[in-house]
């Protein structure tokens, strides 16, 4: 009997005018923003090789490797494809040498304020809210709507049980949801192809789990529209009571649980962090370049009578000195750099876990931070960059130092960029940059993405099973009359 | 041949949890071949008495038979030998005509029927051809009707159970709807009709029981009611004119 109800269910939806528009939107809004994404992403990622280039013939033309401006460029995920998620918020690229600090700058919503005013449109977006709100739009009368047509009589007066019913329903409605969002997966997965994504077969993983975590979530605002339709009597009260809790699950719950995160647990601005270790930095400059004028002074009054080959040591064990405190102090605006980044992250990561265990209440929220993760856009994203080129920082500043590239850079902002001079160093023949350390980009496997994600899809599928069972009561004890 | 009883009410009584007495130990009985009209205003607790029959709602107390099935014992074998039409019937709206007469068949049980068989009935319900394999959306209430009335021939059941099966109907489209009755009775189903149209009760039945606040105060037959005016019979006995 079952079969018949979700057969029939399945196919009340299909010939349904209010399925074909939805559906048809849902899927058409989909894809739009599965190629939207491989656009954008190929526009990225040959982005990244440009400016990778660029960097790499601006180094390769130097002659002093202390001259040479080296950055870290963040290679694009196609993953980013399905889920932007933070990665427009991020910086590109970060300066890489001695005395600069990773930080990284020039993203895209900062390059492009439009974008930011009106966010990125990708399947995540389209997914958490027209999705929801067309399984909400096929199941908000799923049971009140029969009994206001009378079919509910008509059916029960069958030898069917409520539970029979009830099974069939879920599933023939569920079928009905399932449709446009796999047709749209498959035809995203030919646009994939099609368009020369290079996907390889962790980026096919992830994508399958994206879909599974699509499914589960519509799945939940299906079970929501059932189970509030069978607590009703008319479908415009339902139709109600759905539109309420889905702005709440999905526009109100994840902002009001970072704001109230925020207010219980403050945390400072980058801002704020970046002005103390400014502040900090230029202290710890000025007092090394007194130290060193002082002494450079003392030294040069002992060295007036001192004969000219006694003249030659001094000024390399004056050098020797030099450098050992430039390094103690390099060291020094480095330890506290990463000091205070420490208490920040720290923090930060200590809100963060309380901004999202308030959010995890809603699907929406549980569904947008299962696909973060998925597609490696997560909040995590910029942290795992910037200890990825933290990294990479000490081991080019370590390969520039054999290269003999010691010394200091002195940077002077002009406002539209820097020049760069050097106070040491002998001067060279062009550099070579073969052998110059790159930048790899941090590991974000198919295991670690999906291992993040299990937790979020394993509450959405709580969350199903939850609606599962309250719909399944609720229709239980409901009055057929 | 005395025909057998195809629907019993046995003191049925329906007492809501908020003490409203909806019905108070009702008994009858249909044969069949046997057309019994329930015939009483808003509230009499004739809709009462037939969700009782279906099992949508539990007696206080009293018993209600389809074929011979105690509907409180076992409802889903008693729902296999009874047919049902309600008032509203608005079918599926998106399903053709012959989409709804198949998919309330197969519940029904009927699971081998062709196409053809389906033509048959709507057929039989007057229908026109054209309308078979339309959607019920653009349907007038009357053509509405007598699709639920094939949805109900279509079953074969002994039992058909009609609440208010002509309100809203036009004189035509209610006639039409009457002839079809006839034919059903002749088929020797036995029908329980819930209507409050006193004419419409004494032209169709054999049998009209009348109702008021929960009570059947009586039963009268086709031959007791030929030199009667239901009208004023029914009026006297709501009114309390004549004991029950």
């Amino acid at each position: 009997m079952w079969k018949m109800i979700a057969e029939k269910e399945l196919r009340d939806h299909l010939q349904s005018t209010r399925f074909l528009v939805a559906a048809g939107v849902s899927m058409l809004l989909l894809v739009m923003s599965i190629w939207m994404g491989i656009t954008h992403y190929k526009a990225r990622a040959s982005q990244y090789e440009q400016g990778v280039q660029m960097m790499l013939d601006l180094a390769s033309q130097q002659s002093n490797w202390m001259t040479v401006t080296n950055s870290a460029w963040r290679k694009p995920d196609a993953m980013e494809i399905l889920s932007n998620g933070v990665n427009s918020d991020i910086g590109r690229y970060s300066d890489i040498g001695s005395g600069r600090d990773v930080r990284l700058v020039r993203s895209e919503y900062s390059d492009d304020p439009m974008l930011a005013a009106f966010q990125f449109l990708d399947p995540t977006f389209v997914i958490l809210i027209v999705l929801s709100l067309i399984a909400v739009l096929f199941t908000y009368n799923s049971i009140n709507g029969e009994k206001e047509s009378g079919t509910l009589k008509l059916v029960f007066a069958n030898g069917i049980s409520k539970a029979e019913y009830i099974i069939g329903k879920l599933i023939g409605s569920w079928f009905a949801i399932l449709a446009p969002v796999l047709i749209s997966f498959l035809i995203g997965a030919l646009l994939i192809i099609l368009m020369g994504v290079d996907l390889n077969g962790s980026g096919w993983g992830r994508y399958g789990f994206f879909f599974l975590a699509s499914v589960l979530y519509a799945t939940c605002f299906m079970l929501l529209g059932v189970f509030v339709s069978a607590m009703t009597h008319r479908s415009s009260v339902s139709f109600l009571v759905l539109l309420v809790i889905w702005i709440c699950a999905v526009l109100i719950v994840p902002k009001a649980a970072t704001m109230l995160a925020g207010r219980a647990m403050p945390v400072p601005t980058v801002d704020e962090i970046e002005s103390r270790l400014t502040s900090y930095n230029t202290q710890a400059r000025i007092e090394f370049f007194n130290d060193m004028t002082k002494r450079s002074r003392a030294r040069f009054k002992s060295m007036a009578d001192m004969k000219p080959e006694e003249r030659q040591p001094a000024i390399a064990a004056f050098q020797t000195e030099n450098e050992a405190k430039r390094k103690e102090m390099e060291q020094g605006i480095t330890d506290y750099s990463a000091r205070i980044y420490e208490d920040y992250y720290n923090q930060k990561s200590r809100q963060e876990l309380l901004a999202f265990s308030l959010a995890k209440i809603s699907p929406a929220s549980q569904f947008q931070l299962a696909t973060m993760k998925l597609g490696g856009t997560d909040v995590g994203m910029k942290k795992r960059y910037e200890d990825a080129m933290k990294q990479y920082k000490v081991q080019y500043t370590d390969y520039v130092q054999k290269k003999g590239g010691g010394g200091f850079q002195m940077r002077v902002s002009t406002g539209r960029g820097s020049t760069t001079g050097s106070m040491t160093g002998p001067p060279q023949q062009k550099i070579d940059i073969s052998e110059m350390p790159k930048f790899k980009d941090p590991d974000y496997s198919f295991g670690t993405s999906v291992t993040g994600a299990l937790f979020d899809l394993g509450l959405l599928a709580l969350f199903n099973v939850f609606a599962f069972v309250a719909a399944f009561v609720v229709f239980l004890r409901y009055d057929m009359r | 041949m005395d025909q057998p009883n195809i629907l019993e009410a046995q003191k049925l009584t329906k007492v809501y949890e908020d003490g409203l007495c909806a019905l108070d130990h009702v008994s009858f009985s249909v044969k069949a071949g046997e057309i019994f009209c329930l015939l009483g205003d808003n509230g009499a607790g004739k809709t009462t008495t037939i969700n009782l029959f279906l099992g949508f709602l539990n007696p206080t107390e009293g018993i209600p038979f389809i074929n011979g099935i105690d509907v409180t014992k076992d409802p889903l074998a008693a729902k296999q030998h009874v047919a049902y039409l309600s008032d509203v019937v608005m079918l599926y709206p998106n399903f053709t005509a012959r989409q709804n007469l198949d998919f309330f068949a197969r519940l029904g049980g009927k699971n081998n029927l062709k196409r053809e068989d389906y033509y048959n009935v709507l057929r039989q319900v007057g229908l026109q051809e054209k309308a078979f394999e339309q959607r019920l959306k653009g349907f007038s209430k009357g053509m509405r009707q007598k699709v639920g009335l094939a949805i109900t021939i279509v079953k074969e059941a002994p039992a058909i159970i009609l609440d208010e099966p002509t309100s809203g109907l036009d004189p035509k489209a209610a006639n039409e709807f009457l002839a079809i009755l006839h034919k059903l009775r002749a088929q020797g189903r036995a029908i329980l009709i819930s209507t409050h149209d006193i004419f419409r009760a004494k032209e169709i039945s054999d049998t009209v029981g009348i109702m008021s606040e929960g009570k059947l105060l009586a039963v009268k037959t086709k031959a007791e009611l030929e030199h009667e005016n239901l009208e004023k019979l029914y009026l006297d006995y709501i009114q309390g004119k004549v004991a029950a």
